[in-house]
């Protein structure tokens, strides 16, 4: 057992001035883009790149590290301020976290996802450290019909966001899944529902639509109270922190959010994405009381953040054993390496063990940076709510054009925006809530793919979702979970139909 | 026939019509077999799954009472989506600094409390802040002025 | 609408400037702005990154920025779409490559001829292609695979990182050249392909030698063949494809080019450039870690390889039958 003289060694070189410089920088770069919406690690990490040309790996992997599970931090902070998610697993931190900065509670909010994902980022990186090449299997594991079988679990999962009417819930679904099939089909190179426009190539532009549909309807919708109910957060601006009471009644959803976060952020095809939803989803399931997820419950807060924070850390894994990039910051780092003269893989382990070792101990220490340096953040970020929002929105405005055009450099995407803003608007008008379609989008094009890719491999033999035990295992948990969701609502149907 | 719940009905109704749109358009694309789909398999799956919900929604509305439409309001509506597409065009053509002012003069009129020279101190703020952020420290590709 | 008025714009523009300098005048003061090198990919991969180092030695040499401009989609039309439009001055530039070349058959309806309306500058690195099998493929050599292909027809799963990408091209060309038949199954991007060819859900894939390299050093991919005419440096016991299937060449390419009526003298004053970094030793040595051969040419033997380069691979495209709207 050397986990301890691998550590030493991790430690040595990521405890120097150089490093720690490096560290600190790259976290303190991932929280600014991750507090601005839409711009996101990818575009900061290519626009450091040439910076890492002239540093050693270990350093370079260090800070550009630290950008990318910087942003997943401070994605957080405006999903909870003002409503906007900057990318998708920050989506389910709007649903708590935004009521939650409405009754004054924002401080708490903050505090509970910087500790959650603190915590989270604690334990997975003892994972990353103790099981890579073990978990690593997983990862080579997951044949498509799994992966299919995991996102149909998913979607049925996505019904649990809402908080409204349960059809219109599945119905959001479905319009998010038909949204997601505008686009390149992968396996026919067919265009479908481009109407010629060539930007709509790549499909639908998840942050101009998560932007439109969360942050500017939500600014419209507030704009329309005038007067007395204009006032978007209550005057008083309560604690900073979360309470001891707030903190002992969220620790079991944040053990929770991080083992389910660290589980799916080793599967390098689509496992990351799930995990913020799938813990809120399991949270609402499973914990006592749960009527008050959508009204500001703190735990609804603390487990997406947890289990993104622990999927941001362990999808590190294909990476640095596999030679797999899970996403595309991912990607970047290898090339980042690749310039280095270094080719991720699994002899990186072996072979340069100070580099391997060296980027998990500057994990843990670069989650420290983010706890030291967010923690007191937060009374900032909550006297900013107490500007009046007539200056506030058009300041929220302006943010989230900028987001949504760096993402491609394309002003095609604000436009884009103009028509998701309207669509959510009326969508919210109608009480049809967004989360559940924003996850249909994100999984819709993915699940088909995976169908169709498992379909072609096994020469159209659909057993082949059966005869794998994982992707079995999630058909009969997809299927207890619709259960679970359906059964209390035909019940209630039924109860108010014999009323009548 | 009196429709009893207004909301339900016509969120129905327009389910209906999405997924039949789908159908529709999903006709140009090869459908293909259930062991090898073709690319319109799923969109014609997907809209017909959608529209029948819409019916779910829809049919009830006609039995059981709900909500009555909900107002839109135009101005707050109109004012930040002009906003939104008059700061796309702006920037195409004279670039971010002037694209942030008429973003913001657009949009501040959808709320009528705000006074004109507040307006033009948020622009200007936001253009300070953001092209200090943006274009100086993270160095994104950015134009500033109008070309020439 | 968006089209005549940007077009306006560019004219007016054009006119405004002409009378006042001479092109002589222009190239001698070029740069006096920072240029935009549009990348029409995402950042990150072998390309992005090479185009980082090719401009980072630009602006060192010619004392302005040359910013990179990543404008990704529909396969790099989007991003050409951009620098087609864009006004001939020397200040837009586009990385050309493969992909550019094989879309010109590939799509239908393309606002643009690439051939036509891009004007080449230069050169800038080639990008061979590896033929790689899972560990389990019984077949050792190139002979022992199209004998084992022939025997199993379309049970044989081939990956790629899409319909009509390189990786996809050079698989059908194989398969057009030894009278094989093989399952495509594409992928978005090569980096789920290689997840699953380790895992053996797909047989063979033809993916770039800087994505696979590693893999092959490592053992867990075997490589049977080298799809350039020649062995390759950095894997010396693997054979080039000519040993077993003469005449198949297949290799992806970068260079840099700009909007048809970029000045000659600019065009020659960048190419100068160009050239001069990929003979400095120390760009040498990181392309080399790229695993990149450089590619030097004059703007004329750029041109004449992409002309070529279109040709031959509408061929394949007609072949595989691939087909875009």
């Amino acid at each position: 057992m050397d986990i301890f003289s691998n550590l030493v060694i991790g430690f040595s070189v990521a405890v120097t001035l150089k490093s720690l410089a490096y560290c600190f920088v790259g976290v303190f770069l991932g929280t600014l883009i991750g507090v601005l919406p839409g711009i996101g690690p990818v575009a900061t990490v290519a626009m450091l790149l040439p910076l890492t040309f002239k540093l050693d790996p270990a350093t370079s992997m260090i800070m550009l590290a630290g950008i990318y599970y910087g942003a997943q931090y401070g994605g957080s902070t405006t999903a909870i301020l003002v409503n906007i998610p900057g990318e998708s697993s920050s989506v389910v931190t709007t649903l708590d976290g935004y009521q939650m900065a409405r009754q004054g509670r924002a401080g708490p909010a903050l505090g509970i996802a910087a500790i959650g994902s603190f915590a989270a980022g604690t334990v997975a990186t003892l994972i990353v450290a103790l099981f890579s090449p073990p978990l690593a299997t997983i990862a080579l594991k997951f044949q498509p019909a799994d992966y299919f079988s995991l996102m149909v679990f998913g979607l049925i999962g996505a019904v649990v966001l809402a908080r409204g009417s349960l059809r219109k819930a599945i119905a959001m679904v479905v319009l998010g899944l038909l949204l997601g099939l505008v686009g390149t089909d992968v396996n026919s190179g067919v265009m479908r529902f481009t109407f010629g426009a060539p930007a709509l190539a790549e499909g639908i532009s998840f942050v101009a639509l998560a932007m439109g549909m969360f942050g500017v309807a939500e600014v419209i919708y507030n704009l329309e109270q005038r007067g007395q109910d204009r006032q978007v957060f209550t005057s008083k601006l309560g604690r900073v922190l979360p309470s001891r009471a707030e903190l002992s009644f969220s620790k079991w959803s944040i053990v929770r959010g991080t083992a389910l976060g660290s589980i799916l952020g080793i599967l390098p095809g689509g496992g990351a994405l799930l995990a913020s939803f799938a813990a809120y989803t399991i949270e609402k399931k499973v914990a006592r009381a749960p009527r008050d997820f959508g009204n500001g419950d703190i735990r609804g807060v603390a487990a997406p953040e947890s289990a993104n924070n622990a999927g941001a850390q362990t999808s590190f894994i294909p990476m640095l054993t596999l030679g797999i990039p899970s996403n595309p910051t991912m990607a970047l780092m290898i090339g980042a390496l690749m310039i280095q003269g270094i080719q991720p893989g699994p002899e990186v382990m072996t072979q340069r063990p100070e580099l391997f070792w060296g980027i998990i101990a500057s994990m843990w220490i670069g989650n420290l940076f983010l706890l030291m340096l967010n923690l007191p953040m937060i009374g900032l970020w909550v006297k900013l709510l107490a500007v009046p929002y007539r200056l506030l929105f058009p300041a929220i405005l302006v943010f989230c054009c900028i987001g949504v055009f760096t993402i491609n450099n394309n002003v095609f995407d604000l436009f884009q925006l103009v028509a998701f803003s309207g669509i959510g608007y009326v969508l919210l008008k109608l009480g049809c809530e967004p989360a559940p379609l924003v996850l249909g989008l994100v999984l819709g094009p993915m699940m088909e793919e995976y169908l169709r890719r498992a379909l072609l491999i096994s020469l159209g033999d659909p057993l082949v979702l059966l005869a794998s035990p994982i992707s079995a295992g999630f058909l009969i948990a997809a299927a207890a979970l619709l259960v679970s969701i359906a059964v209390p609502a035909i019940r209630a149907t039924r109860e108010q139909a014999m009323k009548e | 026939m009196r429709i009893r719940s207004q909301t339900d009905f016509w969120c129905g109704l327009l389910f209906v019509a999405v997924g039949a749109a789908v159908i529709v358009l999903a006709q140009e694309y090869r459908f293909g077999t259930s062991a090898r789909m073709g690319p319109g398999y799923f969109p014609t799956l997907l809209g017909s799954l959608m529209a029948v919900l819409g019916l779910t929604l829809a049919l009830p509305a006609l039995a059981i009472d709900g909500e009555r439409l909900p107002k839109l309001h135009w101005r707050p509506l109109a004012m930040v989506l002009l906003g939104i597409a008059v700061f796309g065009i702006t920037l195409e053509y004279l670039g971010f600094v002037a694209a942030i002012f008429a973003l913001v003069a657009v949009a501040g009129l959808a709320d009528p409390d705000l006074k004109p020279i507040e307006i033009a101190l948020v622009a200007l703020f936001m253009v300070l802040f953001s092209t200090g952020i943006f274009v100086l420290l993270l160095g994104l590709p950015i134009r500033l002025w109008p070309n020439l | 609408m968006k089209l005549p008025r940007r077009r306006f714009l560019h004219l007016a523009a054009g006119a405004a400037a002409l009378p006042a300098f001479s092109s002589i005048v222009w190239a001698q003061t070029y740069p006096a702005r920072p240029v935009r090198m549009i990348v029409p990919y995402a950042p990150g991969g072998a390309a992005d990154i090479a185009a980082r180092l090719m401009c980072q030695w630009l602006s060192e040499r010619l004392g302005q920025q040359f910013i990179i401009d990543n404008r990704p989609g529909a396969g790099t039309n989007i991003g050409t779409e951009v620098v087609v439009r864009a006004a001939p001055d020397g200040y837009t530039l586009l990385l050309v490559n493969l992909a550019n070349a094989i879309n010109a058959s590939l799509y239908e309806n393309l606002n643009f001829n690439f051939v036509r309306d891009i004007a080449p500058v230069g050169g800038m690195m080639r990008l061979p292609q590896v033929m790689v099998v899972n560990r389990d493929v019984p077949a050792k050599t190139i002979a022992e695979f199209i004998d084992y292909a022939k025997a199993n027809p379309g049970k044989i799963n081939m990956g790629s990182s899409g319909i009509g990408t390189s990786v996809h091209l050079a698989g059908e060309l194989f398969m057009a050249m030894t009278g094989t038949k093989m399952t495509h199954v594409p992928y978005r991007g090569t980096a789920t392909a290689f997840t699953d060819l380790i895992a053996g859900q797909i047989h063979v894939m033809f993916p770039a030698i800087s994505s696979a390299i590693e893999y092959v050093r490592a053992g867990t991919l075997r490589a049977l063949a080298a799809t350039t005419a020649a062995r390759l440096d950095v894997l010396p016991d693997v054979p080039a494809m000519q040993e077993a299937v003469p005449g198949y060449e297949a290799s992806a390419w970068y260079g840099i080019g700009g909007p048809k009526g970029t000045p000659a003298e600019i065009v020659g004053k960048l190419n100068t450039e160009i050239n001069a970094g990929l003979a400095d030793p120390k760009m040498q040595a990181q392309f080399a870690k790229l695993g990149v051969p450089v590619l030097s040419t004059s703007p004329a033997e750029f041109g004449k390889l992409v002309v070529d380069e279109t040709e031959k691979w509408a061929k394949v495209v007609k072949l595989a039958g691939a087909r875009a709207q």
